[in-house]
């Protein structure tokens, strides 16, 4: 991800739905980080809050309500 | 007299068969609104990638790799959602009832596209322990699937009152020996309420039902189907909790 652009997660359990935000959201100049679970994305995130947080509400596991 | 009992067996047969795709049309319709959005997640993929496409072709030099990788996920999405409606259609058709070889495990795989969304719609996690070299039966391909829906969405609706974390389907496929002749097993098992508080007698009985607004004709009809099949279809209580059920179907190898 490059730091200068503005970042968006996208947490999506569905492969098909995420990849094809994640790539509608680079054709626009933005910077996208795909998780398929609310878990993976609170592992990973850093220090940075993302610009935008994009979340399936209903995701196996913790839900996008919980997180 | 031969004559008009052949006749009024012929009647029953298609009344058999009638009621049993009208029962498939009751299932799917409770399927609706996970199927509908089984079917909206790849087009909204579709709408995303177009988009997207669309943007990159208004460039100046137009960013073809990324062009091709959307557009392989149209295609690929697209077939996903027809895939979905193939197999309702399938569901849903006046075809006559067929006897042909059909593989058990070829089943599962037709009906879990249907059932999977609505069990993880339900917090269910859907576990398969399918064994490969299960032997092949004679039968309606689109009435034994039928059968394992019904398994499936009433181990669902069985789970309506289970903790969440206990939630789980398992699906297997078995092959048994019985006096000499190889069986072909599926069992969906459940975590649910299992029969305590049931009559275990009357779960087959017709317009016998514990779900809300239930018809109770699911087990009822899914029994018949099998029987016709010359197998056979049974539930016990699991050790733990829950419940599973058996359906037996003779080999044809």
């Amino acid at each position: 991800v490059n730091s200068d652009k503005p970042v968006v997660f996208i947490v999506d359990d569905d492969r098909d739905v995420r990849d094809s935000l994640r790539r509608l959201l680079t054709s626009v100049g933005l910077a996208a980080e795909v998780f398929d679970t609310a878990q993976a994305f609170l592992a990973a995130r850093r220090a940075d809050v993302p610009s935008c947080l994009v979340l399936d509400v209903r995701l196996p596991g913790l839900s996008g309500l919980d997180l | 007299v031969a004559v008009e009992r052949a006749q009024a067996e012929e009647a029953l047969h298609q009344a058999q068969a009638e009621l049993a795709r009208v029962t498939r049309v009751t299932t799917l319709g409770e399927l609706t609104a996970s199927i509908a959005h089984e079917v909206n997640q790849p087009l909204a993929a579709i709408i995303a990638d177009a988009s997207a496409c669309l943007r990159w072709l208004a460039a100046e030099r137009p960013d073809l790799d990324s062009i091709r990788e959307a557009l392989d996920s149209v295609v690929k999405d697209a077939e996903r959602a027809a895939e979905v409606i193939v197999r309702i259609r399938a569901l849903l058709s006046y075809s006559p009832v067929t006897r042909e070889p059909c593989d058990l495990v070829d089943i599962v795989h037709d009906v879990l596209p249907l059932a999977g969304p609505e069990l993880r719609r339900r917090g269910i996690v859907l576990e398969t322990a399918l064994a490969p070299d299960l032997p092949r039966v004679i039968g309606d391909r689109i009435q034994l699937q039928q059968v394992l829906l019904n398994l499936l969405v009433n181990a669902g609706e069985a789970m309506r009152e289970t903790r969440p974390e206990r939630r789980r389907v398992v699906v297997r496929s078995s092959a048994e020996c019985r006096d000499g002749d190889v069986w072909a097993i599926l069992a969906v098992e459940d975590a649910g309420a299992g029969f305590r508080e049931l009559d275990e007698a009357r779960l087959f009985e017709a317009f016998y039902t514990t779900k809300p607004g239930g018809l109770g004709m699911g087990l009822s009809i899914s029994r018949s189907i099998v029987e016709r099949h010359g197998g056979q279809l049974w539930g016990t209580s699991n050790p733990g909790r829950g419940a599973t059920f058996h359906l037996a179907l003779p080999g044809t190898r």
